[in-house]
């Protein structure tokens, strides 16, 4: 689902040059509500996934992502959250190359990485970067596995191919400098979300992705912040996902679950709100037992409600308590953020953070919500040119 | 004795403010030659323009004046303009009110330009002759403006006599100098004239000058 | 307002046609020094807006050698910037940029329209420059080669509506490495109001390195620092009051980083390119003030005039009570009066030559500097501010004289006569002041403002001069003239006496002609020494220009050459900087029989195959002679070289360093050119052949066609001064007329005297004629030294310290007879309508004029 927010953030992105008159003939038809007949390679139905390969890029996909989030703690409990993510566009389907002596700037695939922490004052940061998959500037290696943008890093660690990962990321370009160097280890093979890894995201032919993930990855290392080293240890989990799909243009934003159960078990619930106020059909989750067999959750299988907002100051108001109950995984309890405000103000809005879940059965994790902001990307979308 | 000046019912009129303003109407008068005409009338009379038309400088609406001049006849108002011109440089000698001299030469330049204008020789010579005789031995190459008003007026009329002419229009050749001097300088110019048997045309109002003429016209006083 | 105000201004408009007079004076002096400054404000503007959009936030740039940075430095550099390289501390973004100056057009034969191509990374430069998109917006300048964004105003221009054609993607082609590129224009944005003579042409960096075939290469790299750039607003605008000059930050702030890269403050870059063209506008601005000046002197003669014509007038309101203070803030009044009226219409009419300065002015600043102009003119305040300030201000500065005179009136009930005043004031201790500031203004250290204060000093002298020595012209020939027929006499006398109005009229004259004069010698003598420089400079029969760059010419094309000519000499030249000096470096390579020295016409040592020549005006500016070692940038590092000699070089671009084969130093891709000499067969069949041997895109010149050309772009450059030249002999014409016919007017009672008593018409025209002529030959007469003066420091001062350029001083005599007979006629032109009025006038009329004349 987060191609929808990678392609959200694209259009945001286009969108500055639109309001000032630098509008370039942006087709942004071809993203929103554009067929699928663009040349691109599309999920189409169950495939076998061939590992360490499928870990590296699929550039013939539109979108694809590295999408990790780790909660954790150190030795005196104080409790931090962190987020990294790469995300690959492709600009133009694979095609006939230019007959000229090409440059080697020549390129049809863009990298964009966001780096997100909270500290255990609650204050939330994040930073962002672009470029283009050339000169080495950023992009992904299967094995020995690396993805980077500049000197942003989730790489194999030496002498293995995958585990333990390692991730270095210095962000110094926010108000108060940190530093994430982590490294994680997952015991469990790769999660197949959906159908054996096939995930379609509605009726329509080729709106589906290819997605697994590690959903339950040991994470520790150090964490430095106001020049401070803080040695932490806890959970993350890890999102691969590569699609050629598209947004359809009702939907108007998304609340996106992944918690770490108490009990070991990892469940993931989503639901897209559509511009009418209903919920969209495609709205979904994943129960990941303990020996990592799944089971794939329906529209009707959980119920989602907000409990409180949060105002962010600039007339978005976000939902940071829910109630979400899973009768099927006894779950039945309050959602509530640690810190209300871990908004990423980056290109565009949206909010990636920790919560924990009360009741029966407990658990922590992370929240994705988008669409509350005002302008929202979704309500901007209709309104690109093309 | 033919006439030397002929004047038949001249008239002349202006338009002033819209309206036609009949400055002399009608005239008919002759001079001999050796004579002297005074005319007088009030301001607006009509002496400045008689003046002129004798002088050529300005013709009549209707009439005619006839100059009997070195056994010719002329008629200003038929001559062009180049004749007119070269009639009153030869035939016409001018005193004027305010002596009207050209003040970037000398006393005896001024008399000499008559002279040279009328290609004679030893124009200096002749100039020098009509200063003495008109006593200015000794001012003869001062500039106009170091000159006192009466030498101004004899220098002004030996520049009028210096290329012998056979008549001198004089407007007012007093009006500008006290009466002791005017008197002066006007009996000089009629000792001279009547020595060289010129004739003399004369604009005045002052009643003593105009007493003494061989003809006297009166001008504002309408028929 | 007061009864005494009344009679001033009763005054004002009975003298109607003098006031009008006065008030064109003042009129187009201050309509040439706004349109001047509005022009030079204007291409100010375009080369700003142009740098800004160029620039966006970025405040450094990261360049090498050649302007080149390998592009390989980029992902290290931005890595190290990542990891906190100290040395990239404060580098808030970065991004690489290939950029170059080039030409656009609708179809690949008319590619005319001159216009900046920026190749940038969408990806890196989002938030530097307004009019790049960012990655998102990007994409397809990214993801399909050939596409572009154009500046709105270039589109137009073009004959794209950026409203509505850019969608259906329309193709231009643009000039890339001397062929043709064809371009898919995919969207506009706008650079403002302004629009400028240069677009404005964005692509994505890889379209750029394909199109200008500068694959490997980057032009720089932009840098963001948070080194708080100094806001320097009373810097802006004291460069916009003052022309020609460059206020600057820091002197040459360069940092070297390793690799031959340096860390340049873009600031300063954009001060190096104001300065190219600040000497060139200071000219403009000077010739302006000349034209105010001239126009003053119409004031300033027609104030003094009324002045004096009013003195009974005076001496009577001052019997009667009037103080002499009023009296001289009347007569201030009354030329504030002209200044309102003169300033008013001198902002219309300035308004109105600006944009026909600006076009000429536009022409030379792309000839001389290859520097971006406008096509239109931008408001700006400060320009009018400084006309309508330097207008009020100096015309009633010129009534002060006449307005010291009124207040010396003796109160009196009559005056004798009525007094001409002496045309003969002289003012030896102002004129000695004067002569000694000039002086001192040559001194060495001066710069070239030295220069023109010495000439403006030289040109007051001159018209404080002018009545005095017109008089004493006078005087000479009356003593000659002693026995002459008297009319000669008279006019002579006339002549004298009307100086008291003609002198001031024949000052201005003096110094219109001087100034005239001496820019005419200036320009012939620099016309002379181009020619000959240019003669020796193309002294090759054929020139080869190659297309793209390369580091040296083809085998192929160079074993051509050698079958049909003695020898040739290979230019790779590329641009550089050194200690902040733009520069071009001239690679060289001879082969076979070439001439000795190149044809360069040495001014200090010798051809020296080790060592390098630098262009003279690079040299004074470097203050380098032969001897001395120059720090050259090379790819890697830095050489130094010794500098075996400075040639004459008339470009007013970079200097031009020439570092021979010998001096084996590495070698950057760069424009390349070949002079062939000594040809084997006739020119064009030796072109013929070599235009088939060479790459395609390869211009083949004759020398013949290249001189014509630099000819051309010779003339146009100096298209500008003639004409301001031209407006300030205008005016001074216009003072001499109305002086006449001031003259003429007040002769009309002589005159009609003189008619009646029997001379004819010709006579009183005539003398106007011969005062017109006495007064123009002698202002002329006086103009000739004075202007050989103007031009010697023109030459020796002016042009060496603000250009570098060391002329050799050639004075065609007929330049001589030509400002003789451009004096005369304008004496006879300004005699001609108050000749032609007394010829007409009626002695009757005038008569009765000198009847009531009292």
């Amino acid at each position: 689902m987060r191609s929808s927010l990678v392609l959200m953030l694209w259009m945001s992105l286009a969108l500055p040059a639109v309001g000032s008159e630098a509008a370039p003939g942006l087709d942004l038809g071809r993203f929103i509500g554009g067929d699928v007949e663009t040349g691109f390679a599309v999920a189409d139905g169950p495939r076998p996934f061939r590992f360490p390969e499928d870990h590296g890029a699929h550039p013939d996909f539109r979108t694809e992502w590295w999408y990790l989030v780790t909660h954790l703690t150190d030795a005196s409990g104080r409790p931090f959250s962190a987020q990294f993510t790469l995300f690959r566009q492709a600009l133009a389907p694979p095609g006939v190359d230019s007959v000229e002596p090409t440059s080697r700037w020549r390129t049809r695939q863009v990298w964009m990485a966001h780096v997100a922490l909270s500290g255990p004052d609650g204050r939330h940061q994040a930073s962002e970067r672009f470029a283009r998959g050339e000169l080495g500037l950023a992009g992904v290696r299967a094995e020995p596995f690396a993805a980077w943008l500049e000197d942003w890093r989730l790489a194999a660690a030496p002498s293995s191919a995958l585990f333990p990962l390692a991730l270095e990321a210095w962000v110094d370009d926010v108000e108060r400098p940190f530093r994430l160097d982590l490294e994680f280890d997952e015991p469990r093979g790769p999660i197949l979300q959906g159908d054996r890894g096939y995930s379609p995201k509605s009726a329509r032919d080729g709106n589906a992705s290819y997605y697994y993930s590690f959903t339950r990855m040991q994470a520790y290392g150090s964490i430095e912040l106001d020049g401070r080293a803080f040695e932490v240890s806890g959970l993350a989990w890890l999102d691969r996902e590569w699609s050629s799909s598209v947004l359809d243009p009702g939907q108007t934003g998304w609340d996106w679950f992944a918690l770490h159960l108490d009990d070991g078990r990892d469940l993931k619930v989503f639901q897209i709100r559509r511009d009418d106020g209903s919920i969209d059909a495609a709205s979904a989750g994943t129960l990941v037992a303990t020996d990592g067999s799944t089971t794939a959750l329906g529209r009707e299988d959980f119920s989602l409600a907000p409990l409180e907002t949060w105002d962010d100051g600039d007339g978005g108001s976000w939902p940071v308590a829910w109630r979400l109950e899973v009768p099927a995984a006894g779950v039945a309890g309050r959602v509530v953020a640690r810190h209300p405000d871990q908004l990423n103000r980056l290109s565009v809005r949206y909010w990636e953070g920790q919560v924990c879940l009360d009741g029966p059965v407990a658990g922590c994790g992370f929240l994705e919500m988008t669409g509350y902001g005002s302008p929202t990307p979704a309500a901007m979308a209709p309104q690109g040119r093309d | 004795m033919a006439a030397l000046l002929e004047v038949t019912g001249v008239s002349r009129s202006f338009l002033q403010g819209g309206r036609r303003i009949s400055v002399l109407s009608d005239l008919s008068f002759s001079l001999e030659a050796g004579r002297r005409l005074t005319v007088t009338g009030r301001s607006g009379s009509g002496k400045s323009t008689l003046l002129n038309l004798l002088a050529g400088l300005d013709r009549p609406d209707a009439g005619s004046i006839r100059w009997q001049l070195s056994g010719r006849a002329w008629d200003p108002a038929t001559l062009d303009e180049r004749e007119r011109t070269a009639f009153r440089r030869r035939h016409l000698g001018f005193v004027f009110q305010f002596f009207n001299l050209v003040p970037t030469l000398t006393a005896r330049e001024n008399v000499a330009l008559m002279a040279e204008l009328n290609g004679l020789d030893d124009a200096m010579e002749r100039a020098r002759q009509r200063l003495l005789r008109l006593g200015l031995d000794d001012r003869m190459d001062a500039f106009p403006e170091t000159l006192s008003g009466g030498e101004q007026q004899r220098v002004a009329i030996a520049r009028a006599l210096v290329h012998e002419p056979a008549v001198v229009l004089a407007d007012e050749p007093t009006g500008n100098l006290d009466r002791e001097t005017g008197d002066a300088v006007f009996a000089e110019l009629i000792s001279v004239l009547a020595e060289e048997q010129r004739a003399l045309v004369l604009v005045t109002h002052d009643p003593e000058l105009a007493l003494g003429g061989d003809g006297h016209l009166a001008l504002g006083t309408r028929a | 307002m007061s009864l005494l105000a009344r009679a001033h201004l009763r005054h004002l408009w009975r003298d109607r046609w003098q006031t009008l007079l006065a008030v064109f004076g003042v009129s187009v002096g201050v309509a040439v020094v706004l349109a001047v400054d509005l022009a030079n404000a204007a291409s100010r503007e375009a080369m700003q807006i142009a740098q800004r959009q160029l620039d966006g936030t970025a405040t450094h740039a990261i360049v090498g050698a050649g302007e080149r940075v390998e592009e390989s430095v980029y992902p290290a550099l931005r890595l190290r910037w990542r990891q906190g390289d100290p040395a990239l501390a404060d580098v808030r973004a970065m991004a690489p940029v290939v950029t170059a100056e080039t030409r656009i057009g609708r179809d690949p034969t008319t590619m005319r329209h001159p216009l900046q191509w920026l190749g940038i990374d969408p990806t890196a430069d989002a938030g530097i420059r307004a009019a790049v998109p960012g990655p998102g917006g990007g994409q397809a300048l990214m993801s399909e080669p050939g596409t572009a964004l154009l500046d709105a105003a270039t589109a137009r221009s073009l004959g794209i509506d950026p409203e509505a054609e850019a969608e259906a993607n329309a193709r231009i082609w643009v000039q890339g490495a001397g062929q043709p590129r064809p371009l898919r224009v995919i969207g506009t944005f706008s650079l403002g109001d302004t629009v400028l003579g240069q677009g404005l042409l964005i692509t994505d960096i890889a379209t750029a390195q394909e199109g200008l075939e500068r694959i490997g290469w980057l032009s720089r790299i932009d840098l963001v620092r948070t080194v708080p750039q100094p806001t320097r607003p009373v810097a802006l605008l004291l460069e916009r009051f003052f022309p020609g000059l460059v206020v600057r930050t820091a002197a040459g702030e360069v940092e070297e980083l390793e690799g031959g890269l340096r860390v340049e403050s873009l600031a300063e870059r954009a001060a190096d390119t104001r300065a190219l063209a600040a000497s060139f506008q200071l000219n403009l601005a000077a010739l302006g003030l000349l034209a105010l000046v001239v126009g003053l002197f119409l004031v300033h003669g027609t104030l003094g005039h009324a002045v004096l014509r009013r003195r009974r007038a005076f001496a009577r309101l001052r019997a009667i009570g009037v103080h002499a203070d009023e009296l001289r803030r009347m007569v201030l009044a009354e030329a504030l009066v002209v200044a309102v009226a003169g300033v008013l219409f001198g902002l219309l009419l300035g308004r109105w030559l600006a944009s026909g300065l600006l076009a000429l002015t536009a022409g030379t600043l792309e000839n001389l500097y290859g520097q971006v102009a406008v096509a239109a003119l931008a408001p700006d305040p400060v320009p009018v501010a400084k006309a309508v300030g330097v207008g009020l201000v100096a015309t009633v500065l010129a009534a002060v004289p006449a307005s010291a005179r009124a207040a010396a009136v003796v109160p009196a009930a009559a005056m004798p006569a009525e007094g001409q005043g002496s045309p003969r004031r002289r003012h030896p201790l102002l004129m000695l002041g004067l002569l000694l500031v000039g002086a001192l203004a040559l001194l060495p250290g001066t710069g070239y403002v030295g220069g023109l204060l010495a000439v403006a000093a030289l040109l007051m002298v001159g018209a404080l001069l002018t009545p005095a020595w017109i008089t004493a012209l006078l005087g000479a020939l009356t003593r000659v003239l002693g026995r002459a027929p008297l009319r000669w006499r008279l006019l002579l006398r006339e002549a004298l006496r009307g100086l008291a109005r003609s002198g001031v009229a024949g000052a201005a004259l003096v110094v219109a002609m001087a100034t005239a004069l001496g820019m005419g010698l200036m320009v012939e003598s620099f016309r002379a020494s181009v020619d000959r420089w240019l003669d020796a400079r193309l002294a090759a029969p054929l020139h080869l220009l190659l297309p793209g760059e390369q580091r040296t010419a083809p085998d192929d094309l160079l074993a051509a050459i050698a079958d049909r000519a003695e020898g040739y000499v290979v230019r790779v030249s590329w641009p550089e900087r050194i200690r902040g000096e733009p520069v071009r470096v001239n690679h060289i390579t001879q082969r076979g029989t070439v001439p000795v020295d190149l044809g360069l016409a040495l001014v200090a040592g010798d051809y020296d195959e080790r060592g390098v020549l630098l262009s003279e005006p690079l040299a004074r500016r470097l203050d380098l002679g032969p001897g001395a070692t120059l720090p050259l940038p090379v790819a890697g590092g830095t050489r130094e070289l010794t500098v075996a000699g400075v040639f004459r070089e008339y470009g007013a671009g970079p200097g031009l360093v020439l570092v021979p084969e010998a001096a084996a130093i590495p070698l950057l891709p760069g424009q390349t050119g070949i002079e062939v000499h000594g040809l084997r067969e006739p020119p064009d069949a030796v072109a013929a052949s070599l235009a088939a041997a060479a790459p395609e895109g390869t211009r083949v010149r004759r020398n013949d066609e290249l001189l014509e050309l630099a000819r051309g772009v010779f003339e146009r450059t100096f298209e500008v001064t003639a004409v301001l030249n031209a407006i300030a002999g205008i005016v001074a014409g216009f003072g001499l007329f109305a002086a006449l016919t001031a003259l003429g007017l007040e002769r009309r009672a002589q005159y009609g005297i003189l008619r009646t008593l029997g001379v004819d018409r010709t006579t009183p025209a005539w003398l106007n004629f011969g005062e017109a002529t006495l007064v123009a030959v002698g202002a002329v007469l006086l103009s000739l030294p004075l202007g050989v003066a103007v031009a010697l420091i023109l030459i020796e001062v002016v042009n060496v310290r603000a250009f570098g350029w060391s002329l050799d001083v050639s004075f065609p005599p007929w330049l001589f007879l030509q400002a003789l007979a451009i004096g005369l006629a304008a004496g006879w032109a300004a005699a001609l309508a108050p000749a032609l009025a007394v010829w007409r006038a009626d002695p009757a009329v005038l008569l009765t004029e000198a009847r009531r004349h009292a």
